[in-house]
C-alpha cells in the first residue's frame, strides 16, 4: 500500500456565534491555508508518498498546494459546497476507503467529531483551529505533518505513537444510526439547533463527558471542577444540573473561551467504561459543544463513554520514536526506544 | 418567510407571464436571513437594503399589496410605479430602499448608522448585502468608516456562493466573506442562512453590541438562491449544476423551520396549514390588488423626481 496520508480541514472552523457570545478568536482561511500547507510538506517529508486533500469546490486545499514542488501524488476530493459537517464525515471515508494510514484533521472538537463519524477508528493528528479545541491539540503543523508521514509509511507504528481515544455513543430512540461525540454530550433545554453553540449555563440538564480535564474549555470544564477525568483515562462523568431548584453545588468553569459561569450542579457520578445514562426530552443534544439533535418530549437516547474511538497519534511521540531509532543506527550510544508518554486507562 | 416565498413565487408568475416589466431578482431560499433579522430588530431600526430586496421588505412589515403594484409599475404601488422591484423602499418603515447599485446600499445604512451616533439615540441600522457586493469599492469605505466610528450598525453578508452567474470563489480568493470583518478590526461569525432561528440568535447578539456602542459586527450567513440570478429559471444553469441546487433544497429554511416547530410542539401541523392559507389569500390580493391599480399618468412623470421644479 502506498504510504497515505489524508487532511481534512473544515472551512468553518473557529468562525461561529462564539466569536461574539464568547471572546473567541476566528480562524481565517489564510491561517488554514498556511496549516494545510506546512503539513503537506511536512508529510512529504515524512515519507507520504500520496495526500488525499478534502475540498468543498471553494479551494482551500488547493491554494495551500499552489505551486509546491512535492515528491507525492496529490489527490483532492471534490466535495459539493454544502456547509455541513457532511463534508468532513464524507472526507473521512473516502480517506479511509483509498487506504490512508493517517489523517491529519483542522478543526475543533466539532470537526474531529465529524471525521469519526465517518471513520470511527482513524488515526488522526488532530490540530485545532475550531473553538474549544479539547479534543485537538495546538502543535506546529509542520512537524504534525511529519509524524503523519511517519505513521502512514510505517516508519513509526501506530502502536508506537497513538492512544485510542474514547468515545461517547449515543442512541437517541427513533433514530436508527448511532450517533458519537469525543468530549461531551449535553441535553439542553433550548428546542431548536440553531447557531449549534451552547453559551447559557441555564439551560443545562444533564452533560456526560469522556474528557473532563481541567485545564480545557468547554462544557467538560463544568465535568473537571467536580470530578476530572483525562482522557486516556478509563470512564466518564455525568453530571445533571439544577435548573432552578435549589440545592447542590456551584461551580465556575469557562464554558467557552473567555467565558467563565457560575453553573449549578445538583450532583455528578462518575461512569465506568459501558455504563449507560438515560436521558429525555424536550431539549436539543449537544454533541461536544454544538447542539445537533431536538428531543422531542419524551423521546429518550441513552449515552455511554466506549473505549473504541479513534487512535490519535502523539506528534511528539511520533517524532521521538523516530529520532531514537534513527540514531540507534547512526549513534555510537543509541538511546533507549521511548515509552508510550500516557496509558490508556 | 412564507410571506416572502409565496410574495415571491407570486411576483415570479407574473414576470413569467410578462404582466411584470423590468428585472426581477427573487429571494426565494433566502427568507431565513431576512426574517432571522427583521424579527430581532425594533421597528425604529432601519435597513438598507439590495437588488435582491422584495424580502427585506416584507420581513420589516412591507404591505404585500403596495409592494406587487410598485413592481408591476403601477400608480398604487409603494413609489407610484417609479421605483420598481430594485427601488422599493418605505421610509414609514425605516426601509431605506432597495438598490439597483451592487454595494450602493451599505453606505447608505453606514450613513443612517452616524446619523444616530451622532443625535445620540440608539437605533441600529442594518445593512443586507450579497458575497459580490464585498469585492465593490464603496463596501470597503462604509465598513471602516463604520469600525473606525464604531457606527451602531449591523453588516448581514448574504453569501449565496454566486455574484449573478459568477462563482464566488472565481473573484475572491478567501473561502468565507467574514475573513474580512477582521481586517477592518470588528468582529465577525459565520451562521448558517438557512436556519432562522440560528440567523435570528445571531442578530440579536450583533443588535446588543451596536445598542450598547459596542460598535458594528459582521455576520456572513451561507445560503443559497433557488432562481436564476434574475428571472424564474432554476435548473439547467451553465454557471451551477443542478445536483447543488438540489442539495441546498433539503436545507430548505421554510421546510425545516415547520417541522422543528411542530415535533417540538409549539405549533400544530393545522395551525401551520391555517397560516398558510392565511397568506395565500394576502398574496392573492396582493397580486389582484395589482393587477387593478393604473398606470401612472404620464403627468406624474416628473413628480417625487425632482425637489423643486426649476
Amino acid at each position: 500500500m502506498i504510504a497515505t496520508v489524508g487532511v481534512i480541514a473544515n472551512p468553518l472552523a473557529g468562525k461561529d456565534i462564539r466569536r461574539l457570545v464568547a471572546e473567541a478568536s476566528p480562524t481565517s482561511d489564510m491561517a488554514k491555508v498556511g496549516i494545510v500547507r506546512r503539513a503537506v510538506i511536512g508529510a512529504i517529508e515524512g515519507g507520504a508518498k500520496r495526500v488525499i486533500l478534502a475540498d468543498d469546490r471553494r479551494g482551500l486545499a488547493m491554494r495551500a498546494i499552489d505551486g509546491l514542488d512535492l515528491d507525492a501524488e496529490m489527490v483532492v476530493l471534490d466535495e459539493p459546497i454544502i456547509d455541513s459537517g457532511h463534508n468532513s464525515e464524507r472526507a473521512a471515508r473516502r480517506c479511509r476507503d483509498e487506504g490512508a494510514g493517517a489523517v491529519i484533521v483542522l478543526g475543533g472538537d466539532g470537526t474531529h467529531r465529524d471525521v469519526v463519524k465517518g471513520w470511527a477508528n482513524a488515526p488522526l493528528v488532530a490540530l485545532s483551529t475550531g473553538t474549544n479545541n479539547v479534543f485537538p491539540r495546538q502543535i506546529e503543523a509542520t512537524v504534525a505533518g511529519y509524524a503523519a508521514g511517519l505513521v502512514a509509511s510505517e516508519q513509526v507504528s501506530l502502536d508506537h505513537a497513538a492512544n485510542q481515544a474514547k468515545l461517547i455513543e449515543v442512541d437517541v430512540e427513533g433514530v436508527d444510526k448511532t450517533d458519537m461525540a469525543l468530549v461531551d454530550v449535553a441535553l439542553v433545554t433550548n428546542s431548536f439547533t440553531a447557531s449549534r453553540a451552547v453559551w447559557d449555563a441555564s439551560t443545562l440538564k444533564e452533560l456526560i463527558a469522556a474528557i473532563a480535564e481541567p485545564a480545557t474549555v468547554g462544557l467538560s470544564a463544568i465535568a473537571a471542577a467536580v470530578a476530572p477525568t483525562r482522557r486516556y483515562e478509563g470512564g466518564g462523568v455525568h453530571v445533571s444540573f439544577s435548573g432552578d431548584s435549589p440545592g447542590g453545588t456551584t461551580v465556575r468553569s469557562p464554558i467557552a473561551p473567555g467565558l467563565y459561569v457560575d453553573v449549578d450542579i445538583a450532583k455528578y457520578k462518575r461512569l465506568r467504561l459501558n455504563e449507560t445514562v438515560s436521558v429525555s426530552g424536550p431539549g436539543a443534544l449537544s454533541f461536544d459543544g454544538e447542539r445537533d439533535v431536538a428531543l422531542r418530549a419524551g423521546q429518550g437516547a441513552e449515552v455511554k463513554v466506549t473505549s473504541d474511538g479513534p487512535y490519535v497519534i502523539d506528534v511528539e511521540q511520533a517524532l521521538l520514536v523516530a529520532a531514537t531509532q534513527s540514531s540507534a543506527v547512526t549513534a555510537a550510544n543509541p538511546v533507549n526506544t521511548a515509552e508510550k508518554t500516557v496509558e490508556i486507562g | 418567510m412564507l410571506r416572502i416565498r409565496l410574495f415571491e413565487e407570486a411576483a415570479g408568475k407574473l414576470f413569467e407571464g410578462n404582466k411584470m416589466p423590468g428585472f426581477l431578482h427573487l429571494y426565494v431560499g433566502q427568507e431565513a436571513v431576512a426574517s432571522g433579522v427583521c424579527v430581532a430588530m425594533r421597528d425604529d431600526d432601519q435597513v438598507s437594503s439590495t437588488h435582491r430586496g422584495h424580502g427585506h421588505l416584507v420581513a420589516k412589515g412591507g404591505d404585500l399589496s403596495k409592494m406587487m403594484a410598485e413592481l408591476m409599475g403601477k400608480a398604487d404601488g409603494y413609489c407610484n410605479g417609479k421605483g420598481g422591484s430594485m427601488h422599493i423602499c418605505d421610509l414609514d418603515l425605516n426601509m431605506l430602499g432597495a438598490n439597483g447599485i451592487v454595494g450602493g446600499g451599505t453606505p447608505i445604512a453606514v450613513g443612517a448608522g452616524f446619523a444616530n451616533k451622532y443625535k445620540g439615540n440608539d437605533t441600529v441600522s442594518v445593512a443586507f448585502f450579497g458575497d459580490g457586493s464585498t469585492n465593490i469599492g464603496a463596501f470597503h469605505e462604509a465598513i471602516n468608516m463604520a469600525a473606525a466610528l464604531k457606527l451602531p450598525v449591523l453588516f448581514i453578508c448574504e453569501n449565496n456562493e454566486y455574484g449573478e452567474y459568477t462563482p464566488r470563489h472565481k473573484v475572491m480568493a478567501i473561502n468565507d466573506v467574514v475573513d474580512r470583518a477582521a481586517g477592518y478590526g470588528i468582529p465577525g461569525v459565520i451562521v448558517d442562512g438557512m436556519d432562522a432561528i440560528a440567523v435570528h440568535e445571531a442578530a440579536l447578539e450583533g443588535l446588543a453590541r451596536a445598542r450598547a456602542g459596542d460598535g458594528p459586527t459582521f455576520i456572513e450567513c451561507k445560503t443559497y438562491r433557488y432562481y436564476n440570478h434574475h428571472g424564474v429559471q432554476t435548473l439547467g444553469m451553465k454557471y451551477r449544476t443542478d445536483e447543488e441546487v438540489e442539495e441546498w433544497k433539503k436545507k430548505d429554511c421554510i421546510e425545516a423551520f415547520e417541522k422543528r416547530v411542530t415535533e417540538a410542539g409549539i405549533i400544530s401541523a393545522e395551525e401551520l396549514a391555517a397560516v398558510r392559507a392565511e397568506v395565500e389569500a394576502e398574496v392573492a390580493a396582493a397580486v389582484e390588488f395589482g393587477e387593478n391599480s393604473p398606470m401612472p399618468d404620464p403627468s406624474t412623470l416628473l413628480t417625487d423626481v425632482y425637489t423643486e421644479m426649476v
